[in-house]
C-alpha cells in the first residue's frame, strides 16, 4: 500500500496535476479520454488531451494509431515522434480546425486523410500555424486552407490528391512560408492564393495538379506577393505559374527564380484583364511546356525575364494584349516552335 | 586461472550493468526508470540531471522510451540522444534554462529534444555559459521566456534541423563564439530570429520567418563580427530581414549575403549600417530582394560598402539605396518596377 502511495505520488510529479490541466499530456492506442492524459493514463484522442493541456503545453502520441478530428482553440503543440503514426481520419466536415483568438499552434507528424471530409487543416483564426512532417490527402476540397492573418509554416510536408485546390491562401495580412514540401495531384490548383502579405516557396514541388500549379489570383483592389525558389513545377496540366489580376488597382506581385518549370499546359503567365499583374522570373528552366514558355497578356501585364534558359515550348517568349515581357539580353530562348513572340529590351545595374 | 576467470566475470558484469561505483560509458533513462538505479540499459533512470552524473566524460545518455526527463546542467563532455520515434521532453519553468551547459572545454551534443517553456519568466532552452563546443540536432525548441538558444561564451556551437519558435526573447543569439545554424526553422520569435554581438555566424538553408523584430540582426560591440546567410529564406519578419549594426556602437563587420530569398519583411530586405566602431563590408550577391516599404537593400552608415551583384530587386518602395557609404553594383542586377529603382550607386566592373 505504501509503495503503491509512493508510486502515485511520483507518478503526479512527473505528471504534472493529474485532475487538472498539465504542460504535457499523452494520448496512446489503449488510452483512454476519461483518463487524466498522462504518460501513465494516456488519453485517447487529440480532442480529451488538449481539454487537459496547459496554454503552450505539448501533447505527445505515444503509439501508432488514429487520434481524431479537432478544432483547437489554445496554444498548443501536437507531436507526433518520427516512427509513429498519428493519424486523422476525418468522414466528414473538417481535419483540424485552428481557430482561437492570437493562438499559436504546431502540427507535428500527422497523417490527415480524407474518408469523406471537407478539408484536412483549416486556419480560421490564430496568430500563427506551423504545419511540419505532416501528410494532408483526400479531402474533398481543399488540403489546407489559410483564412486569417497570421503567420503559417508549413515544411517537410505533403498535400496529396484533394479534390479542390492543395493549399487555398486567402487572408490580406497573412504570410505563408512553404518549404521543402510536396503538393502533388490535386484535382484543382496546387496553390492557389487570392490574397496575402506575402507568400514564399522554396525547396518544394507542385505536380500533376489537375489545373495549374501555383496561381496568384487577385480580385479585388489590392497588392498580393508570391516568391518561389529553388522548386518544381512539372506535369501540371494547366499553365504551371501565373499571375492574374482582374480588378481595378489589384497588384498580383509574383517572383519565381532557380525553378524548373517542365512538361505543364504552359510555363509561367503574367495576365491582366485590370489592375497589374508583375512577374519577375529569373534563371529558371522553363521547358517542353505544351503551351508559351513565357507570357504577359493584357495591358496591365508585365514580364521581367532574365537568365531563364526557355526551350522546347510552343512560343518560347511572348508579349501580346499589350502585355510587356522585358529582356537584358540574358535568356537563352531556342528550340522553341516559336522562339521570339515578341519581347522587349531592357537593362540592369 | 579460476581466479582470473572469476575477476573477468565480475569486470564483464560491472561493464554490462553500469557498476554504481564507476561511471558508465553509456547510460540509459527511461519512463519507467528510477534516480537511484544505476542507469544501466536494464535498470534506467528517471532524469537526465540523474544519468549524466553517473555518465563517464565523453559518454552517452539515451532515452529508451517517449517522457519528459527535466531540465539539466551539463558540466562534463556528453552526449544526449532521442533516437527518432521517441519523444523527449523538458518543460522549463521560472527562472531556469532547459539545459545549461558550463564547464571550460567540454564538447556536448543534444539530440532529439523537445525544449518548452512552460512559465513565461523561464529562461532559455539551451544556454551556454562555457563549454568550447555544443551541437543542437534535430531538436524542437519553444515558448521560452527568453532565448531558444543562448550562446554567451566563446564556443562553436551548431543547430542543425532544429525548430526554434515562439520564444518571448529570440532564436539563437551568440554574444560570443561562433554559431552555425543549418537546415533549421527560426519561427515567430518575439525579438529577432538569430542575433549576433560578436563572432561568428554562419546561417545555411533555414527558414527564419515572422519573427518580430526581424530575421538576421547583427550588432558588434566590440569585436569584429563576420555574417555569412545562404540559400536561406527570410520571409515576413519585424522591421528588416536582415540588419547589421543598426544600434550599437560597434567594431568591423564582414557580412555575405548569397543566394537568399529575402521578401516582405517590414521595412527593408538588407539594412547595412555601422555603429562608431566599425566598418561594414559586404557582398550580397544572387538575392531576391521583394516588396518592402522602404528599400530592398540600404547602406545606411558612412563605413559601409557594399558590393551587391546579380541581385533580383523588385517591387519595393526603393529597390537599391546608398544612402550614406558605399553601394557598388557591378551591372548584373535586375533592379525593375520598385517606386524608385535606384538611388544612389557606384558603378564597379568585373576583373
Amino acid at each position: 500500500m505504501k509503495r503503491i502511495l509512493i508510486a502515485l505520488a511520483s507518478a503526479s510529479l512527473l505528471a504534472g496535476h493529474p485532475a487538472q490541466a498539465a504542460q504535457r499530456t499523452f494520448v496512446a492506442s489503449t488510452g483512454n479520454d476519461s483518463n487524466a492524459c498522462s504518460l501513465g493514463a494516456p488519453c485517447r484522442l487529440f480532442a480529451a488531451a488538449i481539454s487537459k493541456t496547459d496554454p503552450n503545453g505539448e501533447v505527445i502520441v505515444l503509439d501508432s494509431a488514429g487520434y481524431g478530428a479537432v478544432t483547437i482553440a489554445k496554444s498548443v503543440t501536437i507531436i507526433a515522434p518520427p516512427g509513429v503514426y498519428a493519424g486523422v481520419s476525418v468522414g466528414s466536415g473538417d481535419g483540424i480546425t485552428v481557430d482561437g483568438a492570437a493562438i499559436d499552434v504546431v502540427l507535428r507528424g500527422l497523417a490527415i486523410n480524407g474518408q469523406g471530409g471537407v478539408r484536412g487543416v483549416v486556419f480560421a483564426n490564430g496568430a500563427t500555424l506551423s504545419i511540419e512532417r505532416c501528410i494532408v490527402s483526400n479531402f474533398t476540397t481543399n488540403g489546407i486552407r489559410l483564412e486569417s492573418s497570421g503567420a503559417v509554416s508549413i515544411v517537410d510536408s505533403a498535400v496529396l490528391s484533394n479534390g479542390g485546390d492543395g493549399i487555398s491562401v486567402n487572408a490580406s495580412s497573412l504570410t505563408v512560408q512553404i518549404r521543402r514540401s510536396r503538393i502533388e495531384a490535386n484535382v484543382g490548383i496546387g496553390i492557389r492564393v487570392q490574397s496575402a502579405a506575402g507568400v514564399a516557396i522554396a525547396d518544394s514541388s507542385v505536380t500533376r495538379s489537375g489545373g495549374g500549379g501555383v496561381e496568384l489570383f487577385v480580385t479585388s483592389g489590392f497588392t498580393a506577393k508570391l516568391a518561389i525558389d529553388r522548386s518544381l513545377f512539372a506535369d501540371n496540366a494547366f499553365t504551371a505559374v501565373i499571375a492574374y489580376a482582374t480588378a481595378p488597382s489589384a497588384v498580383a506581385r509574383l517572383d519565381i527564380r532557380r525553378s524548373t518549370v517542365a512538361r505543364n499546359g504552359a510555363g509561367i503567365l503574367a495576365i491582366a484583364t485590370a489592375g497589374s499583374a508583375l512577374v519577375g522570373a529569373l534563371d529558371n528552366e522553363v521547358t517542353d511546356n505544351a503551351g508559351n514558355g513565357i507570357e504577359a497578356n493584357g495591358a496591365g501585364s508585365l514580364v521581367r525575364a532574365s537568365g531563364n534558359k526557355v526551350m522546347r515550348n510552343a512560343i518560347g517568349v511572348k508579349q501580346t494584349s499589350s502585355g510587356i515581357v522585358y529582356t537584358p539580353g540574358t535568356n537563352y530562348v531556342r528550340d522553341n516552335t516559336t522562339n521570339d513572340g515578341g519581347h522587349t529590351a531592357d537593362t540592369r545595374i | 586461472m579460476k581466479r582470473a576467470l572469476a575477476t573477468i566475470c565480475a569486470l564483464g558484469a560491472a561493464l554490462a550493468a553500469g557498476d554504481a561505483m564507476a561511471l558508465a560509458q553509456r547510460t540509459f533513462v527511461a519512463s519507467y526508470g528510477g534516480d537511484a538505479d544505476p542507469c544501466s540499459v536494464a535498470l534506467p533512470c528517471r532524469s537526465f540531471g540523474a544519468a549524466i552524473a553517473q555518465t563517464a566524460d565523453n559518454g552517452e545518455i539515451i532515452v529508451i522510451d517517449t517522457a519528459g526527463y527535466g531540465t539539466v546542467s551539463i558540466t562534463k563532455s556528453v552526449s544526449i540522444i532521442a533516437p527518432f520515434g521517441i519523444y523527449a521532453g523538458i518543460g522549463v519553468g521560472s527562472g531556469v534554462s532547459g539545459v545549461t551547459v558550463n564547464a571550460a572545454g567540454i564538447r556536448v551534443r543534444l539530440k532529439g529534444l523537445t525544449i518548452n517553456g512552460i512559465s513565461a519568466s523561464s529562461r532559455h532552452g539551451v544556454e551556454i555559459l562555457q563549454a568550447a563546443s555544443v551541437s543542437v540536432e534535430d531538436c524542437a525548441i519553444a515558448n521560452l521566456g527568453q532565448y531558444a538558444v543562448m550562446t554567451a561564451s566563446a564556443t562553436d556551437v551548431t543547430l542543425s534541423n532544429t525548430t526554434m519558435r515562439g520564444n518571448q526573447g529570440g532564436g539563437a543569439r551568440l554574444q560570443l563564439g561562433a554559431l552555425t545554424v543549418e537546415g533549421s526553422r527560426v519561427i515567430g520569435n518575439a525579438n529577432f530570429g538569430i542575433s549576433m554581438d560578436a563572432g561568428k555566424t554562419t546561417v545555411a538553408r533555414t527558414l527564419v520567418t515572422a519573427n518580430a523584430q526581424g530575421g538576421i540582426h547583427v550588432s558588434t560591440s566590440g569585436s569584429a563580427g563576420t555574417l555569412s546567410v545562404g540559400s536561406t529564406s527570410l520571409v515576413g519578419n519585424g522591421t528588416a530581414g536582415i540588419d547589421i549594426g543598426s544600434s550599437a556602437a560597434g567594431g568591423p563587420a564582414r557580412v555575405a549575403i548569397a543566394g537568399n530569398m529575402i521578401v516582405a519583411n517590414g521595412s527593408y530586405g538588407v539594412y547595412l549600417a555601422n555603429g562608431p566602431g566599425g566598418a561594414v563590408v559586404a557582398d550580397v550577391g544572387s538575392n531576391q530582394l521583394i516588396g518592402h516599404s522602404s528599400q530592398g537593400l540600404v547602406t545606411a552608415g558612412g563605413s559601409v560598402s557594399a558590393r551587391v551583384s546579380a541581385n533580383s530587386v523588385f517591387g519595393n518602395n526603393t529597390g537599391l539605396a546608398q544612402s550614406t557609404g558605399v553601394l557598388y553594383t557591378l551591372g548584373d542586377n535586375y533592379v525593375r518596377d520598385n517606386a524608385t529603382n535606384v538611388s544612389g550607386s557606384t558603378a564597379d566592373s568585373p576583373l
